[in-house]
């Protein structure tokens, strides 16, 4: 029953690595289109530092998630100990 | 679907793989626990030494498998590209058993293990990830060769702590990767992971709880190559990504948290500690990695059976949405 959590973390996890490629790219197409500029290598170019971004971004939300949960648990673990 | 002799080929360098590494783990043990090459079982009050480096054995039953591989299935560059990968991945971790390496070399080294991948020109440049299809990665895909291998391997290196820890999940994820390739029709990158998957399943029954024999890095950084070629070769980057999420939620934990490449041995605050009735807890220690470890105790102690159990929970849950990757990218 305890590792509920660490499953539903697991699970976000997966489904990030399986649709994050994705999601990522069209975001990048998104805020980068070709019209932007007429010369589409440099379109593609910057398409690349954006989406490192994105992922950096999403895996800094990734770890501010789970330190928030360990150092919850772990609160409301030693709470439940002491007397 | 398989085809009779496809099916007893599989069949047959699995059991062969599994006979050799269960026959020559005994023997290896005693000569290593007589040459002193022991590991101290820290998890445990009496604090026991046993046999490091019983890696080696996975390594020749995964090479006995591959052998019979050849001799029933014919010559395949995959099958040697597998081999060396695991060989110069195994070699890497010999030294570093023997002769601790850097943390920064270690992963510098674990890439050479990815030459074989290179030079046999056993990969497709075009891996393919749900919605969006297959990426055309001509000049990048190699690179990303370079990079996988001694992240795969490292990453494995990372979850091997527990006794069963690495050889009870990773048996899991084997034999996941050689259902989806059976379905994909890559017959032969099938065979080579179930010549893993019995090669693991025998050192588990040597390595769980309480172990008689450990890996070693030996072990740890041949199997966590041996995964990323598994990768590679049946083009299935995202299938075994999706498999592998513990091992890379440890790893990412781990390296977020200290913010470099580090070696267990230098984290002087312990993640763990074992508590008087024999029971692991997470400590309290602001500076020591969030592991997953400690993420599986924060809500309170733990046996070491009971951590590897969950970790063995959360490879399966990883393995079946790794499943449903594939089904996803199959539908596509």
């Amino acid at each position: 029953v305890r590792i509920v959590t660490l499953a539903a973390f697991v699970i976000f996890v997966c489904i990030s690595v399986i649709f994050g490629v994705s999601l990522i790219v069209r975001v990048a197409m998104l805020i980068l289109p070709y019209s932007l500029t007429q010369f589409r290598l440099v379109v593609e170019v910057l398409r690349v530092p954006l989406a490192i971004a994105l992922a950096y971004s999403w895996l800094r939300v990734w770890k501010a998630i789970t330190d928030w949960y360990f150092w919850r648990s772990v609160k409301l673990a030693r709470g439940r100990d002491e007397p | 679907m398989l085809d009779l002799y496809t099916g007893g080929t599989a069949l047959t360098v699995s059991v062969v793989a599994f006979a050799v590494t269960y026959f020559t783990i005994p023997p290896l043990s005693s000569w290593l626990r007589r040459r002193g090459i022991v590991g101290i079982d820290i998890h445990k009050l009496d604090k026991p030494q046993i046999p490091a480096m019983g890696g080696l054995s996975i390594i020749a039953g995964l090479g006995a498998g591959l052998f019979s591989l050849e001799l029933l299935g014919g010559y395949s560059a995959e099958i040697v590209a597998f081999l060396g990968t695991v060989v110069i991945a195994g070699a890497i971790g010999v030294v570093d058993d023997l002769r601790p390496l850097s943390s920064r070399l270690k992963p510098i080294l674990t890439a050479l293990a990815a030459a074989p991948i290179l030079l046999l020109g056993t990969f497709n440049a075009h891996p393919v990830f749900p919605l969006i299809g297959a990426f055309r990665l001509t000049i990048l895909y190699p690179a990303l060769i370079l990079f996988a291998i001694p992240v795969t391997a490292n990453a494995v290196n990372m979850l091997d702590v527990f006794n069963g820890s690495l050889s009870g999940t990773l048996t899991i994820v084997s034999l996941t990767l050689a259902a989806v390739l059976a379905v994909s029709g890559e017959t032969t990158t099938m065979c080579l992971a179930l010549t893993l998957f019995g090669s693991l399943l025998a050192f588990y029954l040597f390595n769980r709880y309480p172990a008689r024999v450990f890996g070693g890095d030996a072990g740890s950084l041949a199997v966590g190559a041996a995964v990323g070629a598994l990768a590679v070769i049946g083009r299935i980057e995202l299938v075994a990504v999706v498999a592998l999420v513990p091992y890379i939620m440890n790893a990412f934990y781990g390296l977020a948290s200290v913010g470099r490449l580090y070696e267990r041995r230098e984290i002087k605050p312990r993640p763990v500690r074992v508590r008087s009735d024999g029971k692991l807890e997470a400590t309290t220690e602001r500076r020591a990695p969030v592991t997953l470890t400690r993420l599986i105790l924060a809500e309170g102690p733990m046996s070491e059976q009971e951590i590897v159990r969950a970790m063995q929970l959360l490879t399966i849950l990883s393995c079946a949405m790794a499943v449903l990757a594939f089904l996803l990218i199959e539908v596509q």
